[in-house]
């Protein structure tokens, strides 16, 4: 699949027109925090970190696909925001991200690597998803759909129990 | 692998081994690539799947997860402990490892990614007690802050008891994971190992095709080598054929057109190629066959001209002029696949000519043949005829009164008249033995009675001469053969009279013997005469040749005796030849074969041939008790009607003249005739056409019996006049006998050519003496008292078994072949009463009367009796003579 050269494109847009639309600061969250982003971000609400509660991130655009995972025993329905979408609304400008969980897992992903997918799933099968169910939020891809979401280094970066994503420069 | 392939120049003789080497080296290409192709796939697929499984990973880090296990365990239980100190807020961090926990065991529990992994023996209850401790402790972390607080020790205790079990399962997990990595890069290292072993394969059978492709390329240009000096050699053959060689394509335009053909047609090569061979070399009157052929052949496939071997045709020249040319034209496939023509054509000018003249030479040879045929054949009829009416007219004026020196005049006459008809019927003989017409006759023979005949016959003259004649003949017993008597008697009497003419004073020798093959029998004679010369030697047996060196020239012949006896000779599939010393004497000789004759025949009655009288016999009136007959003459020569008309009016007929056919079928028409004389060869209508006019019309004499007259019968002439409606034929010269014959038949009685003339003066007697005089001129006394001898011999024997033992003669057929055999010889030999009374007989057989015949059997004995007496009076009274 194309994603480094579509994700660069991508990446070149949504950065000119996020980056007049959010202006530089993000509104603060009103909920629990799910989702703090650090690094080289421009939009920040808290010091130099973006924290997001779900309300927040449940209103970017989302996107919903169906597909097995190795991790599940039927086939399972994800809801969220792509990832690329969440960097660009906070303004993040790097080569890499480190997605971190919160039992400490952590794993690199080169940000030319993404496009429209992966996503950030905050939901699962229609519900919010608990810690015990790998939630609240998890890196996912839709498996399914080619067999380059097939491969070892796209499973590790399907981080679980994401609570934590810095970019860096 | 691959035979070495012959090179097609010097395998033009093995066409049919090529293509069956072409055939086995595309059949091992093919296999060869099918092979390379199944390895391919075969390698390629196995790739594929290879890489298809490493593409899709089946596992996440499932070891790192399973470690995880331990480490979440004890941030957890260090979270549990954090509690005892830190007291009520530290619950929230205790809450999220404890799901943290949760969600790891979870993931132990229900993902496909460990289901190998939990169907191990000891991992299973290790992952059941922890998953126990869990749920165990859901109520607490997800029941009030105060309750979990005062459970903690429990739970600590809880969580403590099951570190074991949690330890196990990294363990477990890692050394299972591990074995399975083993074996996947054991699965790994043995298809590299497999791809490794292919490819050697393939290598090795890439070098194959390599070598093969190498070889392919030897021979094709091998072959190249080979086309283009044949093509140099055929070029060399073409520009150097004195032939002309012209190749045209499929439509006739000329593509090659050698030296040969420059020569020939007269054309340059350049002014010739590309125009067609209609327009350059086919007549302008040929063209049109010339397309329609073309046409033909291209439009079919059928081939006319192509491949068919050496045709003779006209072609043209430059000049216009045509002429015959012979070729051949065989049709071939160039390289490109187009049919082309290659014509081979020789200029046949001089050869045409030759063969013209030849012909033309050949004709007129055989035109001077058939003029020299038709000559002797119009001869012989022209010259019969006024010879047969000068010999009538003769006979006739030997019944007028004559003094003694006009009947010694007449008599000379009519000798040289009859010597005269013997020349025209020995050219006539030639005549017939050279148109096959002389059928040759197979009857029991005494080969030494014939010979003893014929020398008898010569006796006198040989005498005169001073000769003597010996013969030496086959030993009794064996002296009975089949032959044809006539024929053999008279190639001998020419043989023994020659032998006598040429020798004075000497010896004459005749020599029987059967040699020992194919009943073959040598008949020599020879003399001690004057010989022949060598330079002579050869054409005695020519026509026409007379050697004419002979003492006083009194030997008078036509020179065709010796011609004659060799054609009569080989028509009886024997030869004859001469040997001879000049003043020596000569030897003829000639072999025939002659088969013995079958045990227990005998000798037939040597019946002569026609008889022809020498002299004519006494005025005979009217026959007595017989009716005048009303007699119609067809005739076209006047004086053979006179001397027939004379002859017929003299014997008390009336007669009636017609001068052709046509006049001859009208008189029939128009008066009652009791018998018709009609002559074959007339003007405006034949003797063959009237007859079948009178038959056909109801004219008055419709039914009379017609007797044809003609000077040449030959055998399939007289059942051309029996089937036109005649009822016999006479040859003429007409005799009183022959005119006897018809008269008996217009009586209604049997017209048998063996019928003698009836009613002679002296009829009161059984026996005709007339007949046995006009005999007796013709043989000679002695001969006929030898044949008198034999008939009484015979008719002894005939009349002894009739009456000694009637009832054994039952078989009626044989019996009547009896009695018409004795009436045969009663005929020649005047035993009128024995003849009539056997006449009567046959008739009565032949009508079914056969008891009356029977009954009247023994009257035979007595009329013998009186007929034999009657001969031994004349026997006697000769000898006194």
């Amino acid at each position: 699949m194309t994603v480094p050269i579509r994700a660069s494109a991508v990446l070149l847009a949504l950065g000119v027109a996020t980056g007049s639309a959010a202006n530089g600061t993000l509104p603060m969250p009103t909920d629990t925090v799910i989702l703090t982003l650090s690094g080289s971000i421009q939009h920040t609400n808290v010091g130099d970190l973006a924290h997001f509660d779900r309300d927040m991130l449940a209103g970017l655009p989302r996107v919903e696909f169906t597909t097995e995972t190795i991790w599940t025993e039927e086939a399972t329905t994800f809801s969220g925001v792509p990832l690329l979408a969440v960097l660009k609304h906070v303004g993040a400008q790097g080569s890499h991200i480190v997605a971190i969980a919160i039992n400490d897992y952590s794993m690199e992903i080169p940000m030319e690597d993404l496009g429209d997918y992966p996503i950030i799933a905050d939901q699962v099968n229609g519900a919010p998803m608990s810690v015990r169910d790998k939630g609240p939020l998890w890196i996912v891809y839709p498996y399914d759909q080619d067999d380059s979401f097939q491969t070892e280094v796209i499973y590790s970066r399907s981080v679980w129990q994401l609570g934590h994503i810095r970019v860096l420069p | 692998m691959f035979a070495k392939v012959p090179s097609g120049a010097r395998t033009g003789l093995k066409t049919g081994a090529k293509p069956r080497t072409t055939l086995l080296h595309y059949a091992t290409f093919v296999v060869a690539i099918a092979t390379l192709a199944g390895m391919v796939w075969f390698v390629a697929s196995d790739f594929a799947a290879k890489v298809e499984s490493l593409a899709k990973a089946r596992s996440d880090n499932v070891q790192w997860s399973l470690s995880q296990v331990e480490v979440e365990y004890l941030v957890f239980d260090h979270a549990l402990r954090d509690v005892g100190v830190h007291g009520i807020d530290a619950l929230p961090q205790l809450r999220q490892h404890f799901d943290i926990l949760y969600s790891r065991i979870d993931t132990l529990r229900s993902s496909d990614l460990f289901r190998e992994v939990r169907e191990q023996a000891d991992f299973q209850p290790a992952l059941a007690e922890t998953w126990a401790a869990i749920t165990d402790a859901l109520p607490y972390i997800d029941g009030p802050d105060q309750m979990l607080l005062d459970n903690l020790d429990a739970l600590i205790t809880r969580f403590d008891a099951i570190h074991d079990d949690v330890r196990m399962l990294g363990l477990h997990g890692i050394s299972f994971f591990a074995e399975r990595s083993d074996e996947r890069r054991e699965g790994i290292a043995e298809t590299l190992n497999r791809v490794a072993a292919i490819t050697l394969v393939l290598v090795f059978i890439l070098t194959l095709l390599i070598f093969m492709l190498w070889r392919f390329s030897r021979v094709l240009h091998s072959h190249a080598e080979d086309a283009r000096l044949s093509a140099d050699r055929i070029s060399a053959v073409v520009t150097t054929a004195l032939d002309a060689v012209v190749v045209s394509d499929r439509s006739g335009v000329i593509q090659e057109f050698n030296g040969g053909a420059e020569d020939i047609f007269g054309y340059t090569r350049d002014e010739v190629l590309g125009r067609t061979i209609e327009d350059v070399m086919v007549p302008p009157h040929l063209r049109k066959a010339h397309a329609e052929g073309f046409h033909h052949y291209v439009t079919t496939g059928e081939r006319r001209v192509i491949g068919r071997g050496r045709i003779k045709l006209e072609a043209r020249r430059k000049n216009g002029s045509t002429f015959p040319v012979e070729l051949s034209v065989s049709a071939t496939r160039q390289q490109d696949g187009a049919e082309i023509f290659v014509a081979f054509l020789r200029d046949i000018t001089g050869r045409v000519a030759t063969e013209q003249a030849l012909r033309q030479a050949r004709d007129k040879a055989m035109a001077g043949e058939r003029a020299k045929a038709e000559l002797l054949a119009v001869m012989s009829h022209e010259m019969r005829t006024p010879l047969n009416g000068m010999l009538g007219t003769l006979e006739l004026l030997g019944e007028t009164d004559l003094s003694a020196r006009q009947k010694k005049y007449l008599s000379v006459a009519n000798r040289s008249g009859q010597l005269l008809l013997h020349h025209v019927n020995d050219v006539l003989d030639v005549a017939r033995l050279e148109s096959g017409k002389m059928g040759i006759d197979r009857r029991v023979v005494d080969l030494s009675d014939l010979v003893r005949d014929v020398v008898e016959g010569q006796q006198t003259v040989a005498e005169a001469a001073g000769n003597a004649i010996e013969v030496s003949l086959l030993p009794p017993g064996k002296s009975l053969v089949v032959s044809d008597p006539v024929r053999l008697r008279q190639i001998l009497l020419n043989l023994v009279g020659n032998a006598v003419k040429f020798t004075r004073n000497g010896m004459i020798h005749i020599s029987v013997d059967r040699l020992g093959y194919d009943d073959m029998v040598e008949i020599s004679v020879s003399d001690t005469g004057i010989g022949i010369a060598p330079e002579d030697i050869e054409r005695v047996f020519s026509d026409f040749v007379t050697l004419d060196a002979t003492y006083d020239r009194q030997n008078t012949g036509t020179g065709l005796g010796l011609g004659i006896a060799r054609r009569m000779a080989r028509a009886m599939n024997g030869d004859i030849g001469v040997e001879s010393e000049p003043g020596e004497g000569s030897l003829f000789w000639i072999r025939i074969p002659m088969p013995p004759a079958p045990v227990g025949a005998t000798a037939e009655v040597d019946v002569l041939a026609p008889v022809v009288p020498l002299l004519p016999e006494a005025t005979t009136p009217a026959e007595r008790g017989q009716a005048p007959l009303r007699i119609l003459v067809v005739e076209d020569n006047e004086i053979n009607r006179l001397v027939v008309r004379e002859m017929l009016e003299t014997a008390g007929h009336s007669v009636t003249e017609a001068k052709d056919g046509l006049e001859g079928a009208d008189a029939a028409r128009d008066h009652s005739f009791d018998l018709i004389l009609m002559d074959i060869s007339m003007p405006h209508m034949d003797g063959i056409e009237a007859t079948r006019l009178i038959r056909a019309r109801d004219g008055a004499s419709s039914g009379a019996p017609i007797v044809a007259l003609t000077a040449h019968a030959m055998l399939e002439e007289i059942s051309r006049f029996k089937a036109a409606g005649m009822d016999h034929s006479l040859t003429k010269p007409i005799t009183r006998e022959a005119l006897q014959i018809a008269l008996n038949l217009a009586r209604g009685k049997p017209a048998s050519p063996d019928e003698p003339a009836q009613s002679a003066p002296d009829a009161d007697t059984p026996v005709d003496q007339s007949r046995l005089d006009t005999m007796a001129q013709e043989v000679g006394a002695d001969r006929l008292a030898k044949l008198v001898d034999a008939f009484l011999a015979e008719a002894d024997r005939t009349v002894d078994g009739l009456t000694a033992a009637p009832q054994a003669a039952s078989d009626d057929h044989a019996l009547l072949a009896t009695l018409h055999h004795l009436a045969g010889s009663a005929a020649v030999f005047g035993a009128r009463d024995l003849h009539d009374w056997l006449a009567e007989m046959e008739r009565l057989g032949k009508s079914g009367q056969t008891g009356q015949m029977h009954d009247r059997l023994p009257e035979i004995a007595a009329i013998w009796a009186r007929t034999r007496s009657r001969y031994s009076d004349m026997q006697t009274a000769d000898s006194r003579k």
